[in-house]
């Protein structure tokens, strides 16, 4: 399969699904919201009757930042704890999104019943999908060791204190190394997805070792395929915050301006998100069965 | 007797010291070392001639030394054991000590047999860093004694301001230092895990022996160099006015000399850096840095007196030896790459420079009063860095990131318990950070304080005099209050009882703001009696239109420290009338009450920010409209950064 043309093909289906991006927003913004409010009780009261306040109006000023975070290190805390808590709830929410995902891309885009087909396919792999999740380990845990190893060599090859920069080098390697472990599981997790999607198979196991041995397979090429959509994700990045910055005022404008700017972005993230899985999915089917490629 | 020997004592003293005029200081010590490193043993062969002048009122029967690099002999020192390091172990060659060969005086008497170990801080019989000898005769008021030292000094690996990694030898704290003979006795301390150090001025003059190859630095100037037969090289130093003597030698030192000439106050040294050549890209910073920490030094305090400064590089793998001051002689720190807006190593140039003043010519006692020569320095860091780098990125500025070195102080403070007092013993403090805590930033900030308090020019004249009047001598905490006193013409009394000797607080609010409609007369006036009485009285006792609307508005602030400092207190009014209130700040609260046709907008203690100390300037003001769209924007700004965390990371 031509890795661009899958790359292409999943933009495309994914910009012919406006609602389920906008499921994905929604998600993402209804988990997020809950500690906007939590900021706004646990730092509201402190920092909004205090004229140090003014400090922060115009623009970010990190001294200024500073007093209110050691000031209210209690609020700071609880704004930690609701944090994790939500990100908690949101990966749970992430698996049932999955689902919703590749139950659409396996049919006509926005043919009919929209939100049947996304919530029914949400529903339908939820168990499977939990249970990939929860099978992940069995790749999370050789990657955590390939990255042990890694660094052990490097630290082997390379032990020598008086050439710091090629320390601060190896250092850039390790997050490197780690990055790259950490997007090669995701995306083993995504071909076995699609697959337990399109065979409508049970067997989370045998599909996550299949996943294995197809992107192992076929490194380069998937790998290609998930760094091309990956480098479109990083200019979305890139014009986001270049737009972002100009939105360092406090006026309610400004404010509101800035929300909607990360609005547009998070929902360019979920954009690419339905694109990553459908542009996976047609080089998976491609693979597999060259015939029913589109 | 003893009476008669005393004042025979001062007498010989002042004559001492008359004929000692010319000079910086009174020597009381002279030094001079032979010195052989062997790079291979990691030790150092040495060879000590040194005289000391009784310089006391008191005889002496005795001397006691320091051999500070027995703290690095084992597990069981004081200073291991307050390092927590007593269950550390470490290769034989990391261990270090000093051992004395020989110690007799010049007339040839034996000493080391009568030599022991003595341990007046906490009498932990392993510790063996205090030595003392009883003496065959007593060395009277103004009497000298010398003696002839050889010793063989094992480096450490790299450990506190000392010892070696790799070709790299730091060779500080080497050689047996007498103590301070004070009041009739000796100040000799252990060395301790957070104690630093106390000695006399006095000349010290140094020939160091090693392998041809190696670049060597050392305290004070260098007067000669000589290639020897044996493959070594032997350099000559010499330095009066100075009590300590430190020196370096690595052979991927690269050695880069620049003059530094100041007209005004008139200052001429030689800057000799000592750059390994792995950290050749930070050259000029550290370059730049020093000319900047001579010039504010001397323009504040006092024209710097030396004819050489040497900043040394510390090789990579030695940050341990990094950040160290000896007399015209000190470590920075800083690695191969560091962003030129992360001012690690202009900051750690000028605050170890800057001791050359604070520690190096103002000789305090770093055991028992740290704070002294490292919140001094750190103030006069603050000061330095900020007027150069500017005071809201003076620590930071880099991709947007913008801190300043007081608000980063600040942070040390803030988050502080209250365990400690800045005047205490190093070694009486709860734990490492404390120590830091108290005698760098709070002292530091202390003095910030104090600058607000008193007006930059009086606090400027306050630390010019202080130098000037204690340059070369020993001063204690007293001295310094004396001379700020002096010089304000204030009592400060208040002040210094408060932040030196208590671990509290300082924490002013404003802890209440409100502003409430008054309500027109109601009920039966005085003025207008019987029948006639409720026509007096406005309809329904309500205003009427034409009446203008008065406000009552309240503002109450608190001490919630323990700390009492008088505020200033700034009301500001809707129409932008303001009114500044004086409050002692005794009590545990105060309520202003006003009157006006307008409400009160907003309520601030301290709102010239003079109380640096104070731990919480986010309660020192209050609006009685709350900003809500700056609420909202910390909020939004964190949900945002929220939502592309969640957008990233759901597996």
């Amino acid at each position: 399969m031509n890795i661009v043309a899958c790359g292409l093909k999943g933009l495309k289906e994914a910009t012919a699904r406006p609602k389920t991006i906008f499921v994905l927003w929604l998600a993402n913004l209804l988990a997020a919201f809950p500690l906007y409010l939590v900021v706004s009780g646990a730092f509201g009261g402190a920092l909004g009757a205090s004229g140090l306040a003014g400090s922060l109006a115009s623009k970010p000023d990190m001294n200024a930042i500073f007093e209110v975070l050691t000031s209210a290190s209690a609020s700071l805390r609880d704004v930690m704890i609701a944090a994790l808590g939500l990100i908690v709830l949101y990966e749970f929410a992430a698996i049932f999104l999955a689902g919703g995902i590749l139950h659409t891309l396996l049919r006509k885009p926005e043919r009919r019943a929209f939100a049947s087909s996304f919530f029914s396919g949400g529903g339908r792999f939820y168990g499977r999908f939990f249970r990939l999740s929860a099978s992940s380990l069995l790749l999370w845990l050789p990657a955590a060791a390939v990255y042990l190893v890694f660094d052990m060599a490097l630290s082997a090859v390379f032990h020598d204190p008086n050439r710091e920069l090629l320390g601060f080098y190896l250092g850039l390697l390790r997050a490197a190394c780690a990055l790259a472990l950490f997007f090669l599981v995701k995306m083993i997790l995504d071909y076995a997805r699609i697959r337990i999607a399109v065979r409508d198979s049970r067997g989370v196991l045998a599909e996550l070792l299949f996943a294995v041995r197809f992107v192992g397979r076929r490194l380069g090429r998937t790998l290609a395929l998930y760094y091309v959509l990956g480098l479109v994700g990083l200019a979305a990045l890139a014009i986001y915050g270049l737009a972002d910055s100009s939105f360092a005022k406090t006026t309610p404008g400004a404010i509101a301006a800035g929300l909607a700017l990360t609005q547009i972005f998070i929902l360019s993230r979920g954009w690419l998100k339905i694109a990553f899985q459908a542009g996976q999915m047609e080089f998976y089917v491609g693979e597999i069965n060259p015939s029913a490629a589109s | 007797m003893k009476k008669f020997l005393i004042g025979l004592g001062i007498l010989a003293v002042l004559l001492g010291g008359a004929a000692l005029q010319a000079g910086l200081s009174r020597p009381v010590v002279s030094y001079d070392f032979h010195a052989r490193l062997r790079p291979d043993a990691k030790t150092v062969e040495g060879r000590e001639t040194l005289t000391w002048l009784n310089d006391s009122p008191v005889p002496a029967g005795e001397l006691q030394f320091h051999l500070y690099l027995n703290a690095f002999k084992s597990n069981r020192s004081t200073f291991m054991r307050e390092r927590g390091d007593s269950a550390a172990v470490r290769p034989a060659d990391d261990w270090g000590q000093i051992v004395i060969k020989s110690l007799k005086t010049s007339d040839g008497t034996d000493l080391l047999s009568v030599l022991e170990y003595i341990r007046p801080d906490d009498g932990n019989p392993d510790d063996q860093t205090v030595a003392r000898v009883s003496l065959p005769a007593t060395v009277h008021p103004g009497g000298r004694i010398g003696l002839e030292i050889e010793f063989v000094y094992k480096l450490p690996r790299v450990i506190r301001r000392s010892g070696f990694e790799g070709d790299f030898f730091l060779v500080g704290q080497w050689f047996p230092k007498l103590g301070v003979f004070q009041n009739g006795a000796w100040n000799c301390h252990q060395y301790h895990a957070h104690s630093e150090f106390f000695a006399d001025f006095g000349v010290f003059k140094a020939e160091l022996t090693v392998p041809e190859i190696f670049v060597v630095g050392a305290t004070g100037e260098r007067t000669g160099t000589r290639t020897n037969s044996d493959g070594t090289k032997t350099y000559t130093y010499y330095q009066e006015d100075v009590h300590d003597f430190a020196w370096t030698a690595c052979p991927a030192f690269r050695e880069f000399r620049e003059k530094f000439v100041l007209d005004s106050p008139k200052v001429e040294t030689e800057m000799i850096l000592l750059v390994h050549q792995a950290h050749l890209g930070q050259k000029e910073r550290y370059a730049r840095a020093l000319r900047q920490g001579l010039e504010f030094y001397s323009r504040s305090y006092g024209p710097y007196p030396y004819k050489t400064i040497t900043l040394v590089d510390p090789a990579p793998g030695a940050s341990a030896a990094g950040g160290m001051e000896y007399p015209t002689f000190f470590t920075s720190l800083t690695t191969s790459y560091v962003p030129r807006g992360i001012r690690l190593p202009e900051m750690v140039t000028i605050h170890e420079f800057g001791h050359n003043y604070w520690y190096g010519m103002v000789g305090s006692n770093e055991f028992e009063e740290a704070w002294l020569d490292e919140g001094i320095n750190t103030y006069s860091e603050i000061k330095a860095m900020d007027h150069y780098y500017g005071a809201d990125r003076s620590m930071i500025d880099f991709a947007g990131l913008r801190i300043g070195e007081v608000p980063y102080q600040r942070l040390a403070v803030i988050g502080s318990g209250r365990f400690d007092q800045i005047v205490k013993n190093a070694w009486d403090y709860i734990g490492g950070s404390s120590y830091s805590l108290n005698v760098y930033a709070k002292a530091g900030l202390m003095l910030l304080t104090l600058e607000k308090w008193l007006g930059e020019d009086v606090m400027d004249k306050v630390m010019r005099t202080y130098f000037e009047t204690w340059k070369f001598r020993h001063p204690t905490t007293r001295d310094f209050v004396r001379v700020a006193e002096d010089v304000s013409g204030r009592d400060l009394g208040w002040f210094f009882d408060q932040v030196l000797a208590s671990p509290d607080k300082l924490d002013y609010a404003v802890t209440d703001l409100q502003a409430k409609e008054v309500a027109p007369f109601g009920g039966i006036s005085d003025e207008v009696q019987g029948p006639d009485a409720k026509a007096a009285l406005p309809a329904g006792g309500r205003k009427t239109s034409a009446a203008p609307k008065t406000y009552k508005s309240e503002v109450v602030v608190a001490r919630l420290g323990e700390w009492i400092f008088p505020q200033e207190v700034l009301v500001t009014f809707e129409n932008g009338d303001n009114v500044r209130e004086y409050w002692d700040g005794r009590d545990r609260w105060k309520r202003f009450v006003y009157y006006k046709n307008v409400k009160v907008r907003s309520a601030e203690v301290d709102p010239g920010r003079t109380m640096v100390l104070d731990v919480n300037y986010l309660n020192n003001s209050r609006v009685l409209e709350p900003r809500k769209p700056v609420v909202a924007k910390f909020a939004a700004g964190l949900m945002k950064w929220f939502q592309g965390l969640l957008s990233v990371i759901a597996i």
